[in-house]
């Protein structure tokens, strides 16, 4: 991925996670991964799309590799926010992965019905939570080949 | 040593506790039904003084009028045609009603009685056929002379015969009441045998009366009575004096006979003035006595409707009462229904909205933990400690709480499934710590059932992961089984050669949270067997436990057994 010319670049993640706490450990734990990640982070559904369409406060925003999506979040709600996403000519193209603590099969279902890319528990223990942002790195920004950026849009 | 738990503990309490107060309702039932009927209500107090007054009259008008007896009256040749027509309306109604009583409480005594007051209809109207000048000079079906004075006295013989057998047959009122009436055919069938009995016997005695009354003894000379005929009749009297006899000796006696007690006293009345004291017909002795013989029918009749009445605005009263009941019991079932509800969203939301903050706390001492392990001083390096456990314990408390919670909220249908692929897949489940102690787990081929699939393994998963957790030998045994039951039902065992339970515990072993041993012994929070129990339950069984301290235990529960099977 990623790999023009023999160099390196930094991949992009978006974070949409209204508990601080939760940002806090995400970053944490992708900080103990091997690759370089820029983060950035969001905290409702309004700011993710303003976010992701460069509006706003975030004029300057840089497009994503993948999205990070926690479903229970203020404002506009997750699944909404994936809705969006996934109908979004320009958006649709980048891996939308659900993080989020509940597990309800109704969620679930939704979310896929809603084209998510995968659907991630957040793990109760700490261990477990970082051995899973672990393996978010390892296939996600390591194993899978991810559109160029700006593809579609 | 063996203990079974009840369905759960609400129910089963609920269960314990209407246990008694069941019983009591039962005899209340009872009660309620032998008052639903005269022939069954045992006569109290207030009956009794109606008949004493009633006697009271009727023993003093009887005073009051025998001396004059023999003083002749005018001859009123429609008297008898209009008292034995009232006769026989009177006694066909008090039938019918007598029948109906029976239809209820299929007495072999009620259905005698009816039958006899059945038989009196019909004897009055072979005495208005044959009395002489009524229909024809000397009366019709070629009666003679003593025709209709041997109707009578056959009559009047009779009737005590039938009450003598009532009361012999009288089961004292205190028997059940029969939970179901009569099926519409066998009732039919049986009036139709009793109509056909009565008649019968009414026709024999008509023979005798008419046919045979040259070879009978004279009673009537005339319009005077003989001698002879003094005594026949004073037979029938004493007839009716052992029926008042009998009635009086089969205690205790209900309504009905009381007031059979009452028409048998008129009955001595009516026959001793028109046939004993006074001298011929149409004397004041005998239309008294005709007129005691009319008060006679009524009585029971009278008490019968009066009875029937009272019944009918009890059964309004009831249905009033119960209807209300029921709307009671409908707005307390749904209330309950509706805090049962509450209280299911309150545990599942506690529990969930508990665990977002409580993780952030037990991720972030985590992370101190493992950040500055070594970096702060030793007493830091302990509360660091002490906090992480609290917190990891709170978490598995309140995600065994979910689970427990889920057990009811999140059920699937019960369907057939292969308990012993059940079995399979938690074994599967608990492969990591079979093996680290190298327990044996065997089993007997097990049967397929109705259940929750997910719940069953959950059950055996629990039950087994206990026998491994609290073992005893350096080999665990574990053994699975399964055997049918009397019922539909198959009941499952896990044995082990654990450490056992002694048999103190067997109550609070299946409550949530109860742990027998400290947190430094075994893990866990307890919850386990609450878990199995509430899954049992959902499938509307049982769990127990039977065991030995250092000898092993059995858990046992019973799962229904799939149609297909059966």
């Amino acid at each position: 991925v990623n790999v023009g010319m023999g160099e390196v670049r930094a991949l992009r993640v978006l974070l949409v996670e209204d508990n601080p706490g939760d940002v806090r450990l995400t970053q944490e734990a992708f900080r103990d991964a091997t690759r370089v990640i820029d983060l950035d982070v969001v905290s409702d559904g309004v700011e993710a799309m303003a976010f992701l369409r460069c509006q706003d406060a975030h004029v300057n925003a840089v497009r994503p590799h993948v999205i990070l999506l926690d479903l229970n979040i203020p404002k506009l709600d997750g699944r909404e926010v994936l809705a969006q996403i996934k109908r979004d000519v320009s958006l649709r193209t980048i891996p939308t992965i659900i993080l989020t603590s509940s597990d309800a099969e109704a969620d679930i279902l939704k979310s896929y019905e809603l084209q998510a890319n995968c659907y991630l528990n957040k793990p109760v223990e700490l261990d477990a939570f970082e051995a899973l942002v672990r393996s978010i790195n390892d296939f996600w920004l390591i194993r899978v080949k991810l559109p160029a950026s700006g593809t579609g849009g | 040593m063996a203990v079974t738990l009840p369905l759960n503990g609400q129910a089963g309490k609920s269960q314990f506790a209407c246990g008694s107060p069941l019983g009591q309702e039962g005899g209340e039932d009872a009660r309620l039904g032998r008052e639903m009927f005269l022939s069954t209500e045992l006569g109290h107090h207030q009956v009794a003084r109606f008949v004493l007054a009633a006697l009271a009259v009727a023993g003093m008008t009887f005073i009051a009028v025998a001396p004059f007896a023999k003083t002749p009256l005018l001859q009123v040749p429609a008297f008898i045609p209009i008292y034995e027509s009232a006769l026989v309306i009177c006694d066909l109604i008090t039938a019918i009603l007598l029948f109906s009583q029976f239809s209820f409480l299929r007495s072999k005594a009620l259905f005698v009685l009816a039958s006899g007051y059945l038989f009196t209809a019909f004897m009055t109207v072979l005495h208005a056929l044959t009395f002489p000048g009524l229909f024809s000079s000397t009366g019709l079906l070629g009666a003679g002379p003593q025709s209709t004075a041997w109707t009578y006295v056959l009559w009047h013989g009779g009737f005590p015969l039938v009450v003598i057998a009532y009361a012999m047959l009288r089961d004292g009122g205190t028997d059940a009441i029969a939970t179901a009436s009569l099926t519409r055919g066998r009732y039919v069938v049986s009036i139709l045998v009793s109509a056909a009995a009565a008649l019968t016997v009414v026709c024999i005695a008509s023979l005798f009366a008419t046919a045979g009354q040259a070879s009978l003894p004279t009673i009537m000379q005339g319009n005077r009575i003989s001698l002879q005929g003094q005594v026949i009749l004073s037979s029938t009297w004493v007839l009716s004096l052992v029926a008042l006899i009998v009635l009086w000796r089969r205690r205790p006696h209900t309504v009905l006979d009381m007031w059979l007690m009452v028409v048998m006293f008129t009955w001595l009345f009516d026959i001793a003035l028109s046939g004993i004291l006074n001298g011929a017909r149409y004397d004041l002795g005998w239309y008294a006595g005709r007129i005691y013989g009319l008060l006679a029918a009524t009585f029971v009749l009278a008490v019968l409707l009066l009875e029937n009445g009272k019944h009918y605005s009890r059964l309004v009263l009831m249905s009033s009462t119960l209807s209300a009941t029921n709307k009671a019991l409908e707005r307390k079932v749904a209330e309950l229904d509706h805090s049962n509800e509450e209280l299911r969203q309150f545990a599942y939301v506690a529990s969930h909205d508990l665990q977002e903050p409580l993780r952030m706390v037990a991720s972030f001492t985590q992370l101190l933990a493992k950040r500055y392990r070594g970096k702060l001083d030793a007493d830091a390096d302990e509360y660091i400690a002490f906090a992480v456990d609290g917190a990891t314990r709170m978490q598995r408390l309140i995600q065994d709480l979910l689970a427990y919670s889920s057990i009811g909220t999140k059920g699937k249908e019960l369907r057939e499934i292969s308990s012993e692929a059940a079995l399979g897949v938690a074994l599967t489940n608990l492969r990591g710590a079979i093996e680290e102690c190298g327990a044996r787990v065997t089993h007997d081929p097990l049967p397929a059932v109705l259940a929750d699939d997910t719940q069953l393994v959950q059950l055996l998963q629990n039950l087994v992961g206990n026998a491994i957790k609290y073992r005893r030998a350096a080999v665990p045994e574990i053994h699975i089984s399964a055997a049918r039951d009397r019922g539909q039902k198959w009941i499952f065992s896990v044995r082990d050669n654990g450490l056992g339970i002694d048999a103190q515990y067997f109550g609070r072993i299946f409550t949530m949270f109860q742990r027998l041993h400290t947190r430094d012994e075994f893990s866990g929070t307890g919850i386990g067997l609450a878990i199995c129990k509430k899954i049992v339950e959902r499938h509307g069984s049982s769990i127990s436990v039977e065991s030995q301290l250092g000898m092993g235990s059995t858990f046992r529960f019973a799962l229904a057994e799939s149609e297909r099977t059966s």
